[in-house]
Parts: C-alpha cells; structure tokens; sequence
C-alpha cells in the first residue's frame, strides 16, 4: 500500500513540480517536456563517495584472467587474429572487425592466449535488437581468454602518430575510431564508426543523463576527466560535421556540471572573440526524469524533435553519444589507445564500499565483488547494469563488457525479489499509473495483455516494438506486474516468428530429407531386383540358386521344381519393378512440383 | 397454335444453346487443367510459407507441405499447434475464410524450444535420427549422437524414440536467460 502511495505521489505530484521548478530557475527555457517518466529514489550517492579507483593499483590488482567476449557490440563477431599460447602486449589486436559492421578487440593487458573460444554463458542478449533467431541459438559466445602476466606491458612503438587531430581530415579520425574497437559504451554497443559515418548531422548531443538509479560511471567520468570528454565530444563534432555541440546533463549532477561548464568556458575564452560564436559547443540542463537517458527522449527533451517508430535520430540531423563513448573517442585519437577499459560502478548495499572503478574489458565480475568487498550473506540478486534495465549475472565469470556501466549487487534494501512461480504477480487491475509514466507513450496494460495471449498482432499494432524497455511502467505498477518481462518474451517470439529465413531454411531440409527418403526407396528395390536377376541367371545356368548352405531345417527346395522357382521369381521382379517405377513416378513429380 | 409452336421452338432452341454452352464450357475447363493444377500448386506454395516449418506432423500431415496441399483441397486451417492462434489468422486472409480458434485436440500452442541429448547418457542407438523430420541429429551406430542446435526446429519428434530417454525439449535460451526485470524500492 505504501509502495502504492508513493508511487502516485511521484507520478502524479513530484513531477510537474519538478518540471515547475526546473523552469522557473531558468535551467530549462528552451526544453520541451518529456511525456511520462518517474523520479524513483536515486541512491546515487552510494557509489559518490570516492574518486575512481584506477586498476591496477593498490588494492585493485589485475585479475588472474581476462575474459573477452567476441560479441560485445551490436553486430558480426570479431575474428581472433592470435592463437592459444601467444604472448600478446597490452593494447594488441586480438581479434580483427569482422567487416564494416563490426569492431575490434584488443588485449587490456599482457599475457599470454590460454583460449581463443572459451564458452560463456549468454549475456547481452536481451539489449540486441538485431538479434536473429539463429543467434540466439548460438547459446554460448565464444570469448579469447588473457592469462596476465602482470607486467602490463606495453608494445613499443603501438601508439598512434601524435598528430593533432585538428589537422586531421574526418575520414582519419572516423577510421582511428574505427581502429580503436570503440562501440556506444552507454547501451546496446552499435559501432561507433557506423553511427558516424551518417551524412547532414545538425546536431550532436553528448549524452551525460544518467538517469538510472544507482549508476554514476558517467558521472564520476565527468566529475574528474571533463576536459577529456568534451575533447572527444569536439573530435566527434568534426568527424560528422555538426554545427552545434550539446552535452546534456541532468541538472542534480551538482559537480559534473561545474566541472563541464568549466572546461567550456576554458576553451571559449580561449578562442578568438569572433569566433566564440560558432564554436556551438553548450551545455543544457534537463531535469532528472527517468528515462531521459533514453536517446529518442533526450533527442525530444532537447531538441523537441520526435524521432518516429522505426527511424534513427540520424534521420533527423541529431547524432547521440555518451560521455564514455566520447571519452573513448578521445583516448583513441589523441594517443592511439584502443578501449580497453571503462569506467563502472560498483553498488548496492551487499557491498562494503559502493566505488566507481575504471577497469579491464574482460575482468570476471567476482573479482570486483571481492574488492569491493561483497557480504555473500546479503547478497540477493547480481545484475550487470542498473536496477530497472540490466539484466541477471549468469554467475561470477562473467566479465566485464565494452557496455557494462554498472554492477549492481543488491540486497533487499535495493531489489524485490524476482517475480516466480512461488512469488506470483498480482493480477492487472487496470489503474493506468503505467500508462502515465511510460515516456513513448504507449499503453503498457494493452501490451501486456496482447503479450499474454500472444496476439502477436495486436502487441506490434500497440507499439510493442517502440517500446525501450526503460521498465518505468513495472516500477509503478501496483500489481507488481514484471511487464518488462513480458514485452522482452514477445518481442523474442514475434521475432522468431517472422524468421522468415530460418524456415525457408528449414523448408528446404525437409525437402532433401524427403529427397533422400524417396531415393533410398528406389534404391532398395533396385537392390531387390539385382537379386532376382541374380536368381534367374543361376537358374539359367544350373547353377545352385545360394551360394550359402540351406541350413537343413529349412524345407528343400526341391519340393518346388526349377520351372515353378522360375515363374515365382520372375513374378516377384515384375511386382519389384512396378513398385520401383511407382517410387520413381512419385519422386519425379514432387521434385516437379517443387520447382 | 402457331405462336405456341414458335413458343416451343424458342424454348427448344434456348436449351439446346445452353446445353451447347455448358458442353463447351466443361470442354474449355478442361483444356485448362494443367493451369488450374498450376494455381493449385501456386496456392500451396503460399499456404505453405504460411506454415511454421517446424515438420512435425501434429496436424495430423506428415510434414508442412502436405498439411499446405491438405488445405488446399479444402482441410480446417486450424490444425497446427506451433503455427497457433496468429498462423489461422494469416491463412484466413489468404483464402478469405473466417478466423477459427486453434484445434487443440491436435495440441497446445507452446513456447519454442529446441532438442538436447544429454551425450553421455546416448548409447547411439541412430532412433533418433531417423525420427527427425529435418536431419538435424549427427551420430553413428553406437557411437554419440548429438543435436545441429541451427538446424533442429524442435518439433518434438525424437523424443519418443530414445530408448533411454535422454533427449530434452529446452526453451530457446533468451525466453530464460533474461527473464528478470526487477523493481526498485522505493525508500
Ligand atoms: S499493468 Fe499494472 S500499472 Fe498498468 S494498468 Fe495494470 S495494474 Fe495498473
Ligand atoms: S518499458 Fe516500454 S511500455 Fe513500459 S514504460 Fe518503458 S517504454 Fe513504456
Ligand atoms: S502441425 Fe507441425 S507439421 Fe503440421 S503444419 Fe504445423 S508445424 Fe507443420
Ligand atoms: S532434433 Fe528432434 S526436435 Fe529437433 S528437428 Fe530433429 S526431431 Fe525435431
């Protein structure tokens, strides 16, 4: 009942009042109001208290193992380029882009190569919009495996060229990008050189709304290295060729904020008065709504620009990145450094030190957990990502992704538990608190039931597919209905569904099954028939019909004379050979039909 | 008399011209045989990439194309369990028929799922093999028999044969892998 209340009071009362506020302190003039979206307690400042522990150091060693998955982007697997037992230095290239789609993947640190397909449990699935059938069935993801030695040696010489990248033409810089294995490091990992290769960009945001509760890698990396991120934001600026810059960040960010506005207003002074104008790099405020973080919603919050269903901001004119991505598209350029870490956030209240911690792509998770000190006792459910869009750790070895921001090991004073067979939901009673909060506007209740009875139809008519997965609507919902759940399995199912390929594919193996059954037929009666001609010609010759002795217990055959032995076999080759012609007739015509 | 004579006579003339019309007509349909059992083929075809493919019989049709030419000839659409309630709904608009709920005495509309041989419990007893509809198992006599995850539509129909019963029916990996959106509380 309380949880109830609350949420109403949130939905309904704090957030218009929010709006209000924002507003009227000016914050806020030119922005455009997001439909839906909830103010759930933060617990942000959990994992605010330190800066960011850098690995290796100190208490933070290196792991033992790296675990790198070939697959942590949207797209084709990466092809291994090293085999087992090579040594391999920190930033080396172990396995190569598979095509334009793809990204690359370096070694974090150096080791040696103790497996090049080692079995992963399934992760990063459910963010995969792409994902075909056929992939999903892949149920493991093979990943190269790093023993370090602990040198975290550096190949002389791997840098890139120190060339400013001012002078350097677009196409330079987007294939460096390309080089350095970068992918979106906010959420479903799209290759970084894809998304900017798009034409007729106006304008590009630089996403610092980290509107999800317990997540504050973004923030730690704008309170600490904003000079770094907004250097990445303008090297991105001029790969795509955007006249304005807006980093956007949620206005409770009190010291990312000051430290952004900071750098900005260094390098505006810096600039030549008359040039101050068209440099087009700001700084917005938006309020802290989740999910605002949400591309599609900050594009809307910022610009009031609503990107259709099915179309791209690209389509617009609007490019959106991350602070992380532009922070990586900086270390890339400006020193040649491929990604090979990221900025994650240790928290949850099963931990003894909530910390943000810039670690190795590939370190296994329980290594963390041991650093931050998890109390197993406590512990009730690991997800990798936040409270509302992350999903469940299969177990301890799972490693640390290009797209991981957060590790969230929650105890009861931050997750209810997962909703099971013997923890059953509560039936929908129709309130609509989740149509008020879902920020695309959508009718959660009508999906949920579309998805429950799997009308595949009526679920994509309602949008099913627009739906972000933000998880606002199973946040409020009285009934405590995991409606996220249910829209991720109907996605899944109508996905598989429409598989038109895989049953083409599957069309065609039952027709060569068929094929081969129908031959193997006609096959076995020709054998029958060789057999009998066999017969007659020993008849013929006077041959004893069986080379094998008639054991004794079978009746002589010479109660039959030749003559009659004859007659039945040439009767049996006759019924053979109208059943073979049958089996042939029949064949031929499906095979016509087929055609 | 004489207009009842003309009367007859145009009578006569009418039905023997409609006669003469329905022979014809029976003659002309029957030159086009071979394009109407063209239509038939075309017709199946369509039905056919309707189906699920998953080639396992439930409907009663050894497989998706012969329940497709059943159809064709007229059968009850509603007779495949893994296509469900969305496959009738495709193929009412493709013939123009009513919608009909799914004919469960055929069975259930269930999740998909893909077959499992716990290896070391197979004794390569080659069942299996000759049970699916699709070659998707590999294996020799007494030797491990082990499933084409890509290629098996898990349509159900190994699991029966196996003497040892060592062939599992598992869900598609991402309807569990992921199945957990959790919810914050509010404090
Ligand atoms: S799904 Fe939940 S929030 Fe939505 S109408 Fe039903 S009970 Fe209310
Ligand atoms: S999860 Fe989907 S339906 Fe629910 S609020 Fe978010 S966008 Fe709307
Ligand atoms: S019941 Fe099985 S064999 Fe029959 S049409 Fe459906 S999937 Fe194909
Ligand atoms: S492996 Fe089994 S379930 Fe899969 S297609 Fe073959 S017979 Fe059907």
């Amino acid at each position: 009942m309380t949880r109830l209340r609350r949420s109403f009071f949130i939905t309904k009362y704090f957030k218009p009042w929010l709006l209000r506020l924002t507003g009227r302190a000016g914050w806020a003039t030119t922005l455009h109001a997001l439909p839906g979206g909830i103010a759930p307690a933060s617990h942000k400042t959990l994992s605010l208290q330190q800066k960011i522990t850098r690995m290796p150091s100190g208490e933070l060693g290196l792991p033992a193992q790296l675990i790198l998955p070939l697959r942590q982007h949207l797209g084709p697997d990466s092809v291994p380029v090293v085999s087992v037992g090579d040594y391999v230095y920190k930033n080396q290239l172990i396995a190569a882009a598979n095509g334009e789609k793809g990204v690359s993947l370096h070694a974090p640190s150096s080791g040696y190569i103790s497996s090049i397909n080692y079995a992963l449990p399934p992760i990063n699935e459910a963010h995969d919009p792409e994902r075909s059938w056929q992939q999903a069935l892949n149920r493991h993801h093979n990943a190269i495996v790093i023993d370090t030695d602990g040198k975290h040696a550096v190949r002389p010489g791997l840098l890139g060229a120190n060339v400013d990248w001012r002078v350097r033409s677009p196409d330079e810089l987007r294939q460096a990008v390309f080089d350095a294995g970068i992918c979106g490091m906010g959420g479903a990992g799209f290759p970084t050189a894809i998304k900017l290769g798009a034409s007729a960009i106006k304008t590009l945001i630089i996403n610092g709304a980290e509107c999800e509760p317990y997540i504050t890698a973004d923030e730690a990396l704008m309170r600490e290295h904003a000079a770094e991120v907004i250097e990445g934001a303008l090297i991105i600026q001029r790969i795509c060729g955007a006249q304005s810059c807006v980093i956007g960040i949620e206005a409770d960010k009190y010291q990312a904020i000051d430290a952004i506005q900071g750098v900005i207003n260094q390098i505006m002074s810096e600039l030549q008065p008359a040039n101050a104008g068209q440099a087009g790099l700001s700084l917005t405020l938006i309020p802290p709504i989740y999910p605002s973080g949400g591309e599609k919603q900050l594009i809307r919050i910022m610009t009031g620009i609503e990107v259709a269903s099915g179309k791209r901001p690209v389509d617009v004119g609007v490019l959106c990145h991350s602070v992380a991505t532009a922070r990586a598209v900086y270390k890339a350029v400006s020193a040649g450094e491929p990604l090979t870490s990221r900025i994650t956030t240790l928290t949850g209240h099963a931990l003894k030190t909530a910390v943000n911690v810039e670690v190795m792509i590939g370190t296994p998770v329980s290594h963390l957990l041991d650093f931050a000190g998890v109390q197993h006792s406590q512990l009730q459910r690991l997800l990798v990502g936040g409270p509302l869009m992350g999903y469940e750790a299969s177990d301890l070895d799972t490693p640390v992704l290009k797209t991981s921001n957060c590790l969230l090991a929650g105890s009861e004073l931050d997750i209810a538990p997962a909703v099971t067979q013997s923890n059953p939901h509560r039936d929908c009673i129709r309130c609509d608190f989740c149509a008020t909060v879902c920020p695309v506007k959508l009718q959660p209740q009508t999906l949920y039931f579309a998805a429950r009875h799997q009308h595949h139809d009526a679920s994509v008519e309602n949008g099913l597919f627009d739906c972000i997965e933000c998880g606002a609507c199973a946040v409020v919902c009285p009934s405590h209905i995991p409606l996220v759940n249910y829209y991720r399995e109907e996605k899944a199912v109508i996905r598989t569904d429409n598989d038109t390929a895989k049953q083409a594919y599957w069309q065609s193996l039952f027709e060569k099954h068929q094929q081969r059954l129908s031959v193997n037929a006609i096959d076995q009666q020709q054998r029958k028939l060789d057999k009998l001609q066999h017969k007659l010609e020993a008849i013929a010759v006077g041959e004893p019909l069986t080379k094998t002795p008639v054991p004794p217990v079978v009746a002589p055959t010479t109660s039959k004379s030749t003559e009659q032995i004859k007659q039945e076999i040439e009767a049996a080759v006759a019924r053979t050979r109208a059943k073979k012609a049958e089996l042939q007739k029949k064949n031929d015509a499906t095979q016509d039909a087929d055609k | 008399m004489i207009s009842m004579l003309a009367a007859v006579l145009v009578l006569a003339a009418l039905v023997l011209g409609f006669a003469w019309l329905m022979l014809r007509a029976e003659r002309l349909l029957g030159a086009d045989e071979s394009q109407n059992a063209k239509a038939t083929v075309t017709l199946t075809n369509s039905i056919n990439n309707l189906l699920p493919q998953t080639q396992c019989g439930q409907c009663g049709f050894p497989g998706c194309r012969p329940y497709a030419e059943a159809i064709s000839r007229g059968e009850n659409i509603n007779r495949c369990p893994p296509g469900g309630a969305h496959t009738i709904k495709r193929i009412a608009a493709l013939l123009d028929l009513p919608v009909v709920p799914l004919d469960t005495s055929h069975g259930w509309h269930l999740p998909k799922r893909i077959a499992s041989i716990r290896e070391h419990e197979c004794i390569g007893c080659t069942k299996c093999i000759q049970a699916c509809p699709v070659d998707a198992i590999v294996g020799a006599p007494k030797r491990m028999h082990t499933v084409i995850v890509a290629d098996c539509t898990g349509c159900d129909l190994c699991v029966d044969p196996c003497p040892v019963d060592c062939i599992d029916m598992l869900p598609l990996p991402i309807m569990s892998a992921h199945a957990s959106v959790t919810v914050v509380v509010q404090k």
